[in-house]
This record gives structure tokens, sequence and C-alpha cells, in this order.
């Protein structure tokens, strides 16, 4: 169907479609910012173009110039990896109306998903379980809002309609709290995300972030590839990831993952997909799903054997699906850091120049990352300069390989998040597997209070 | 960056206050620093300063790139014919357009940004280019 692919993105998610391109034989244009201009994937693809300045809102971020640049040349579709353009609704639609193949979902399927609260009605819908929470927005009217409130119970989280991603949120311990509460989060969601529609679900103390993805094609077929655990996070943002999740019962996780499928087929999603989850006590509660290719997806495909981004093309392109779920047999245990230029007990961002750069190599190890000597990490997007993924026949081969590649690894010139990784890797509640979402900020707060007695 | 003749203007107001030493911070970091001698000595208010007239302009022999104002097609004349196009050793003034990008249905006028001399054409005519690109090479 189309043969030249416009990578829509940057980094090393770009270099990672690029290599997806060209594994299928895929002409690649790379369009990037001035700031850009020496990446990767820009050096090795077939047709680069500079579309803008530096800042995202003139160039990865602006729909105009990712269409055009199609068009001027000759791309007929368009990869937008993730972030930036990958779940804007009207970006898909724009890209499909200008005869052009977006590869990804249908734009109806991202807008429906979008919406937090059109989702977990279309979950429900398929019988996938959801956090209990209010039908629909949070009444404005103070009383009816409290009302609701009384009914999901305390505590509870308010969440924006058009957020996402750890964005948009606040916990509502106590009745007394809620109207303040509301009113806050939805001016925060009103200027973030354009909408300041909000609902409440109750507030998991010690839940499990597992998920779930997904593969369909345009001919009814969908397959779920295993689950994620996602647990070890700060601030709503992930740093780990691991397949399978340790200790949660195989036939729950496959009964969850056919749910999903089935959810698939339903609203007649095509593509790449991640349903996520809170699990707790042995119960899983649907959030919210991602409409695109996750940062994490290495992760599953170092068990399953899947390239989910060559997957992506083919399915774009009109193919069925290659394989079957009866075929689709993880094996062994992956675990992936995200590598990210910041301090690592602070967070703040480490833009600068990477003076030395010597990745980890062997058995089980791969690394996604576009860094290469002499490479300037710029201050005008995400700090993830690399993903250091690992796989061994046992979760505690994954955990060896990992604190070997860690050690191995050097990065210098800029501040990375590794010495903390490396010291999860020792962490005993981390080691013995099944941490909350909650566990990483305790460690470090406890962390930053024995430095500070010390 | 700032442009030339901002600084002029910058250079001129600070002379004329008796400022000795200006120091300021841009975006990504650039620093812009400048020093003068004290009143009373060398030139008068509004003067140029000659090193820094120097300095704006580049030296004898070294030419300045006219980058791309965005992606497009470059073409040297307007695709309705009617506008000459713009030749190697012609002279140029500031705002004078000089070829035109096309993109799909739009058509862009890319503007010299000073007063010269194209002393050679660097994107050929009909080629794509991309936003900042080199198009031709200024005297």
């Amino acid at each position: 169907m189309f043969d030249t692919v416009l990578i829509a993105n940057r980094g090393e998610i770009a270099l990672r479609i690029l290599r997806a391109c060209r594994t299928l034989g895929l002409r690649t244009v790379a369009v990037h910012s001035e700031a850009d201009a020496g990446l990767r994937h820009v050096a090795l693809a077939d047709q680069r173009l500079c579309i803008g300045p530096a800042p995202a809102a003139k160039s990865y971020l602006d729909p105009a110039r990712l269409i055009l640049a199609a068009q001027l040349t000759g791309a007929q579709a368009i990869h937008p990896g993730y972030g930036f353009l990958s779940e804007n609704a009207r970006f898909a639609q724009a890209v499909s109306d200008a005869g052009l193949v977006f590869i990804g979902p249908r734009a109806e399927s991202i807008r429906r998903m979008g919406d937090k609260i059109s989702a977990k009605r279309a979950m429900l819908a398929s019988g996938v379980p959801c956090v209990p929470g209010s039908d629909g927005a949070l009444p404005v009217d103070a009383a009816a809002a409290r009302l609701v409130a009384e009914a999901v119970g305390y505590p509870l989280i308010i969440k924006a309609a058009a957020g996402g991603g750890g964005r948009g949120m606040r916990v509502v311990r106590a009745a007394q709290e809620l109207d303040a509460a509301a009113a806050l989060t939805r001016e925060e969601a009103l200027r973030a995300f354009g909408s300041a529609d909000v609902y409440v679900e109750r507030y998991l103390e010690h839940p499990r972030h597992v998920e779930i993805q997904v593969l369909a094609d345009s001919h009814g077929h969908a397959v779920w590839l295993g689950e994620r655990d996602c647990s070890m996070q700060r601030r709503h943002q992930k740093l780990i990831e691991e397949s399978p999740a340790p200790g949660i019962p195989r036939e729950a996780i496959a009964a969850l993952g056919e749910r999903c499928a089935s959810a698939c087929r339903e609203i007649g999603y095509v593509g790449a997909g991640t349903f996520e989850f809170l699990y707790q006590d042995g119960q899983f509660f649907f959030i919210e799903m991602n409409t695109r290719l996750q940062v994490e997806h290495p992760v599953t495909e170092l068990v399953t054997g899947i390239d989910i981004v060559v997957e992506q093309l083919r399915i774009a392109q009109g193919q069925a699906l290659s394989f079957t779920q009866d075929e689709v047999q993880p094996r062994g245990h992956a675990i992936e850091c995200r590598i990210n230029a910041e301090h690592p007990w602070r967070f703040t961002p480490s833009p600068g120049t990477v003076t030395r750069w010597m990745p980890p190599a062997g058995p089980g190890v791969r690394v996604e990352s576009h860094l290469v000597a002499d490479y300037t990490v710029p201050p005008h997007y995400d700090s993830l300069i690399a993903k250091l993924v690992v796989v061994g026949g046992t979760r505690n081969e994954a955990l060896a390989r990992m604190r070997v590649a860690l050690d191995e690894m050097e990065v210098e010139g800029v501040q990375t998040t590794t010495p903390l990784q490396r010291e999860l890797m020792d962490d005993a509640a981390f080691v013995e597997g099944g941490a909350d979402i909650h566990h990483l900020e305790r460690w470090l707060a406890a962390r930053g209070e024995g430095r500070k007695a010390a | 960056m700032i442009e030339a003749a901002d600084l002029q203007r910058l250079v001129q107001r600070l002379q004329a206050e008796n400022v000795t030493s200006f120091d300021c911070e841009g975006p990504q970091g650039l620093l812009l620093r400048l020093r003068f001698a004290p009143p009373g000595a060398a030139d008068p208010p509004g003067a140029i300063d000659e090193r820094l007239q120097a300095a704006m302009q580049p030296a004898n022999g070294a030419a300045a790139v006219l980058k791309s104002p965005a992606m497009g097609q470059l073409c040297s004349e307007h695709p309705l014919g009617a506008w000459p196009p713009a030749e190697p050793g012609q002279a140029v003034t500031a705002g004078q357009v000089v070829a035109f990008l096309r993109l799909g249905e739009l058509v862009l006028p890319v503007t010299s940004d000073r007063d010269a001399a194209i002393a050679a054409r660097i994107a050929a005519d009909g080629a794509l280019v991309g936003y900042g690109d080199a198009l031709f090479e200024l005297n």
C-alpha cells in the first residue's frame, strides 16, 4: 500500500521506527526541528527535512507542518511515535483527510479513549472491570457533587476527563475537602487540557500498575501480548517496567487479556494499544487506554519475540495479523529502566553535551537510544536519553543482567537516573516483586530523610 | 540572536547614558557583554564604536548565508512568472524578495535580511529545502 513513511517524532523512538521501516523495505523520511539535525535517525533516513525551529509547538506538535512535509516528500504514511501528536484525534483525522495513512487507530477510537469518561463507559459495556467511580462527569453543582462523592466513597481521586498520563488528578480524603479540590482540579484541567470536565474514582491505597498490550488488525482480529508491571513510578512517571507482573496468577492475566482483546473487537480498534489497570487485593480496575505505541513496548517484545512496531506498520498497510493468540507464548522475564538526563535524586533536568557514551551489551541486553558521541541533549524536549532493557530466563536472571548492565553503562557530561535505578535493583521490596505504585516515592522520601540524618 | 540594527540602537542608548559595562543573558545561554570606554574619552555619545561596527559586519571577504524561512520547494521565479529572479552578482537590499518557496498551494517570499550582493546560489532551483537550510551566499 504505502512505501514511504514519515517519522513524526524524535529521539530513541524515531530511531526505533526507522529500524522497523527498514526491515520491511519501506522508505523513511525524517522530519526534524533545527535542534535535532544531528539525530541518529536523521542521518540514517532516506530523506530528511527540517520543518521548524526547536520549540515543539513549531515543529513536532504542528499538524500542518507535518502533513505538508509528507506531501512535499512523497510520504504516504505518518508514524506519530509516542507523545507529541500520537493521541491527538484531530491530527489523526487531518492525516486521513489529506489522503495519508495514520499509523495508529482511527481518529474515532482515539477520541473515544482520549475522553476518560467515555473510555470507562466503553470498557464497562465490554465487561472490563473499572475503578468504582462517578457515572460520567462530576456535577458542577456542589450539593449534587457531594452526593455522588459519598456514593463513591472516600478516599477518592478527582481526575480530568481530558487528562491522562498521570496529569490532572487530586486525592480527596474527606468530604469537607471536596469542593475546593474539585474547583482547583477543574481550573487546572481547563488550562492544561481545554476541558473542565472531571470525574471521581475510589482512591486505592496500595495498588500496582498492570497493563495489557494489545494488537488489532483491520480484519477484526485482536490479540493481547501479555502484561507489564509499571508500578515503579515517581509523580506518575514510570521509571522501571517489567513483564510478566510478579506474583499475579497467569489465569487472572489471561482472563483480563482476553477481555481487552474482546473490547478491541467490539470498539473496532485497529493498531497497537495498551489497557492500563490498577491491581489491588486480587482485583483489576481499568483506569485508561493508551491508543498508541508506548515507551516500554520493548519489555513485551523481549518476552514474546514479536516486533510491535513492525506489526503496527503491517496493520496500517491493511494486512491481517501474522499470528494467532495461541502463538503468543511469553517466555522468560524482561525489565526496562528508563534512563533520563536528570539528577538521580532531585530529578531536575540535566541538558548538556554527552562527552562519553558507552552502552552496555551482552546476552539478553538491549539498548534503545539515540545517543552518539558528543551528542547535546537539548532542553526543549523530554529528558529520555536511553532505555536499557534486559531479558532473562527468570526474574532473578533478568535482575542480575540489569545490575551488570547498569554498572557497565557509562554516560558522562549529563546526569542520569542510573544511580537511582542501580540502587533499586538491590532494594528488598523491588527484588521481592509486587511493590505498589507508592513504593518508589516512599523509598525516595525515606532515603531523603536518611541523608539528612546522616 | 540579536539583530544588528537592534544592537546598534542598544549601544547608542547605553553610550548616551554613559554606561561603561552591560551584561545580558539571552535564550539558550547566549551572553551579550558590552564594555565601553569611560565617559569623556574616545567617541561622543551617539557614535558607534568602530570595533563594534566591524564586529557587526562580516570581515572582508567572508560571506554570510541567507537561510530559508520555512520548508518548501525553492523557486527562483514566482510560479505566476510575474517576478524576475535574483541572479548571482546582483545587489539586493534588506527586505527585497530574492526567491520563493512553494508549499503545496502556498507561495512564500524569501527576502534578504541585509543589504548585500548575491555571491552564489547554494540550494538549486526546484530543490526541496528545509527550515533554516542555506539558500544563498551573500557578500
